[in-house]
């Protein structure tokens, strides 16, 4: 009897069953999340993106990037212009470009799809002699002089996985290597954009001041881009990579950044941050002192006074700049000059090491030999220089600072009024450039107002 | 006891009932879904034609239609598909002018030969559905090889290299080198890849395996140079790596090789020595292969054997080998010396005898009873088995494909000029 309503339960339970699956097997639930299915909202996302790609009348500009983990190459700027019968036509200056148009403008005309995957994605797949160069698996390092087969090439990509789009931007990513690319809207022609941004890598990078300061109301760190010249990698910011680093002088390694040059900065691969302070793109003020990040809350500037108070190159005192001391003791040294040997005169004063034998580094005196002033002597003090804060550099003269050969050769009265005036230079200076990117003229002015002078090149 | 078997018999129709009403509920859960109405029209536009006359590619698309969906049903993927590449190489996209040329070498040295010995069907039945077009290698650089090609299920051919292909012009001649690369590079493994197709169809001997079982080696082939490997009896490197391999290669190098290569490959095998019985059978396979033995100007009537010595790192000393090998296949390697100074060359050679025809060199090679002499035996047995398989299997000459091939190619220029070629430029 027990188990008979055993069965019996059983019995209703799977009529039940039937009866809900039956009945409910048909209703289809619709819940409005999407108006349609993945597949064609890919559809439709493509045919969007197809119409935004081939718009602009004057293309795209792309910044592309390549390598995965430490960034070894720099950002590309390519260009891109797409048109409704499946050809793109892509044109750069590029350093990797092949047969004999490395750094040459160039464009080549290939083909490309956008495919359905997972998600949009832009494949050139066809060769492009543009682009193909960052996938191709020759190593880089003799290439394009010579292709030698790598295996991995630059690790570059030619399919790319649609992250967001705009009208004016598209963001995607390698589908292999994942390295971030960005096309924008190209407002100018091509090679305008090109000069534009050749400009401004002119005006902001120098092989002579490698390291950036990289500064916040809380903090600095430093962009650091030192070279390897083993590797062919350009030293400065020219090359488009940088160290980020804690310290400048013991560089603590945060992480390696590629960028591109922009008409109006630099844009990094990625996001990145000091502190709380995002940074990805650098537009240089309007008054040239810094790059700035987007919300203005970091400034980028090369170490310039590291630049001047460790250089060997000679910066050149311009006599109407010397404070009236200053002047007087230039005006002492000529006098002395003349008097020792009256062909002699004093012709300039700089900062830097003299180029004779037993050089030294610190004051340099150049002088006339003939009265028709067309020949010349040099000879040095030794001055040390640092760089006691931002923007200020301290110069040390000590009694005894040794001179070069040229200098003792010098009558002592020479010597005795060179002294004088390494000694009247000794202080601590606050600087301003006229450049804060690239070696540039420098006023020095004492901390009193009382002392000052600029150097130039 | 009867309680128990009214139970029992309770259940069992209970049982029964429950069989039927799950069959029941089976089907009318299965059944509830399907459409009351009947199938109408496709709602897709199945008029969209093949090939879209808006891109830029339309007339290569067409052209493609024409001599491959059409007649062959194959697709040729001139594009590179990301995703149906082989993610263990880093590959770049052919170069679009000279995926034009090769698929019209395709058609011309490949489909046009098979067709005209197998007939129509051969292709349509057996031939590769899918072409993939790659244009780098798949180079390793831990084994420092270069894959040319794969074969995946007698479905579909990938064929690398394309943009080492000499790119057409109005103006452009083959010469035979041009012809030698291009065999070299993308019909040899054309041949290969569909031999393997052909195999997987219809399996080959097992005895091509057992001619030198002992000798296959699939890990470190690539460091057997030519003169070990047509020793051990092996046509090519990389037939050496697998029994497989072997027979393909043994087919391809048959259809494509140069004169001068199967030549050499020849003289290597036979320099150790022969068996009795195998002079007869070489000269056999030369004439097979229609190769002009006489032709004075040609190095297999000019050419001398080398004894070799290696270098030994332990000694400083070069030692004996018993190799003797050919002219062109001296090596140029270096190793680092004893003392870890600098490098040396691994091997020094001395000229061991110089031949002025391949008559003298045949006279002078000493008939041989060592079993484990495979060499040329191997290889001439090898042959057989494989020639003997295409013609049993698929009614097919492998020497008469080679003539063809040869005739082809040497009328590969007239070819390229004619109105059957033509190049869509999208620039």
């Amino acid at each position: 009897m027990k188990r008979n309503n055993i069965i019996k339960c059983f019995l209703a339970g799977l009529v039940g069953y039937v009866v809900i699956t039956t009945m409910s097997s048909c209703r289809f639930v619709e819940d409005d999340y999407f108006d349609e299915s993945a597949s064609l909202r890919v559809e439709r996302t493509n045919k969007e993106l197809q119409d935004i790609l081939v718009t602009p009348e004057n293309g795209w500009i792309m910044q592309y990037f390549c390598g995965v983990g430490v960034a070894h190459f720099e950002g590309f700027n390519l260009f891109a212009h797409f048109d409704t019968s499946g050809k793109v036509t892509l044109a750069s200056n590029h350093r990797m470009l092949r047969n004999g148009n490395a750094g040459q403008y160039t464009e080549s005309t290939s083909l490309y799809s956008l495919l359905l995957e997972d998600g949009p994605v832009l494949a050139f797949n066809t060769w492009n002699d543009v682009l193909s160069p960052f996938v191709d698996p020759v190593s880089p390092y003799s290439a394009p002089a010579a292709l030698y087969k790598d295996g991995a090439g630059m690790q570059g990509d030619n399919n790319f996985s649609i992250i967001s789009y705009n009208d004016d931007e598209i963001i995607m990513h390698g589908e292999r290597y994942k390295g971030q690319v960005r096309l924008i809207k190209c407002e100018q022609p091509w090679q305008d954009y090109i000069a534009d941004t050749e400009a401004m890598k002119a005006k902001i990078s120098s092989t002579s001041i490698p390291n950036y300061y990289v500064i916040t109301d809380e903090e600095t760190k430093y962009f650091l881009t030192e070279g390897n010249t083993s590797k062919m990698i350009d030293r400065g910011l020219v090359s488009g990579r940088v160290q980020f680093s804690e310290d400048l002088t013991n560089p603590v390694h945060l992480d390696s950044l590629a960028c591109v040059f922009t008409p109006t900065g630099i844009r990094f691969e990625k996001k990145d941050s000091v502190g709380l302070h995002p940074f990805q793109e650098f537009t240089l003020n309007e008054d040239e002192t810094a790059l700035v990040n987007e919300d203005g809350t970091i400034r980028v500037f090369a170490t310039w006074d590291h630049f001047l108070a460790n250089s060997t190159e000679i910066m050149w005192m311009e006599p109407e700049s010397l404070s009236d001391d200053l002047k007087a003791l230039s005006n002492e040294i000529d006098a002395a000059l003349t008097s020792a040997n009256k062909n002699h005169s004093l012709a300039r004063i700089g900062i830097g090491r003299t180029t004779n034998a037993n050089n030294v580094t610190g004051l340099v005196v150049q002088w006339y030999t003939n009265t028709r002033k067309t020949s010349r002597n040099m000879g040095g003090l030794e001055l040390e220089r640092s760089v006691p804060g931002p923007a200020q550099i301290a110069i040390v003269c000590e009694p005894d600072a040794i001179v070069d050969n040229n200098m003792k050769a010098r009558h002592e009265n020479v010597i005795s009024a060179v002294r004088a005036f390494g000694a009247a230079l000794a202080g601590t200076y606050d600087v301003t450039p006229e450049s804060y990117f690239v070696p540039s003229s420098a006023t020095y002015t004492s901390a009193d107002g009382s002392k000052h002078f600029t150097v130039a090149p | 006891m009867q309680v128990i078997l009214l139970t029992i018999k309770r259940i069992k129709k209970m049982k029964k009932l429950l069989y039927i009403f799950s069959l029941t509920a089976f089907v009318l859960t299965f059944s509830s879904c399907s459409s009351e109405d009947d199938f109408t029209e496709s709602i897709f536009d199945t008029n969209i034609p093949v090939v879209d006359e808006s891109k830029a590619t339309a007339p290569f698309d067409q052209w493609l239609n024409e001599n491959f969906l059409i007649p062959y049903n194959v697709e040729i993927q001139y594009r590179f598909n990301f995703p149906a590449s082989d993610k263990n190489f880093q590959l770049t996209p052919a170069e679009y002018n000279r995926s034009q040329l090769l698929a019209h070498f395709i058609r011309y040295l490949f489909y046009d030969v098979y067709t005209k010995y197998a007939g129509e069907e051969f292709m349509k039945q057996y031939g590769p559905r899918m072409f993939h077009f790659i244009g780098s290698t798949g180079y390793s650089p831990t084994t420092g090889t270069e894959v040319l090609g794969t074969a995946a299920g007698g479905v579909k051919i990938t064929l690398y290299n394309v943009n080492e292909i000499k790119p057409w012009s109005e103006t452009v001649d083959y010469t035979p080198s041009d012809v030698e690369v291009l065999n070299e590079r993308i019909f040899h493994t054309m041949h290969h890849e569909f031999s393997h197709i052909l195999h997987q169809t219809k399996s080959y001997p097992i005895t091509y395996g057992q001619v030198t079982s002992g000798s296959y080696d699939p890990i470190d082939w690539q460091e057997r140079d030519s003169v070990t490997t047509h020793q051990l009896g092996y046509v090519t490197h990389y037939a050496s790596s697998a029994n497989y391999e072997d027979f393909v290669e043994t087919l391809s190098g048959i259809i494509t090789d140069t004169d001068a290569r199967w030549m050499n490959r020849i003289i290597n095998a036979c320099s150790p020595g022969l068996r009795q019985g195998d002079k007869e059978r070489v000269y056999d396979l030369i004439d097979s292969l229609e190769v002009d033995i006489d032709n004075t100007e040609a190095h297999w009537n000019n050419f001398t054997l080398y004894s070799e010595k290696v270098y030994n790192q332990e000694t400083g000393a070069y030692d004996e080998s018993d190799r003797l090998v050919l002219d062109v296949h001296r090596s140029e390697e270096e190793v680092v010396n004893k003392e870890s100074t600098a490098y040396v060359k691994k091997y020094s050679y001395t000229e061991y005898k110089k031949f002025t025809s391949f008559q003298e060199f045949m006279d002078w090679v000493p008939y041989k009873t060592d079993e484990g002499l495979a060499g040329m035996n191997a290889i001439l047995k090898k042959i057989d088995i494989a020639t003997e398989w295409y013609t049993n299997k698929w009614g097919l000459y492998v020497f008469e494909l080679r003539r063809e091939v040869r005739e082809r190619q040497n009328n590969i220029d007239d070819y390229l000029h004619s109105d059957q070629v033509v190049i869509h430029n999208i620039e």
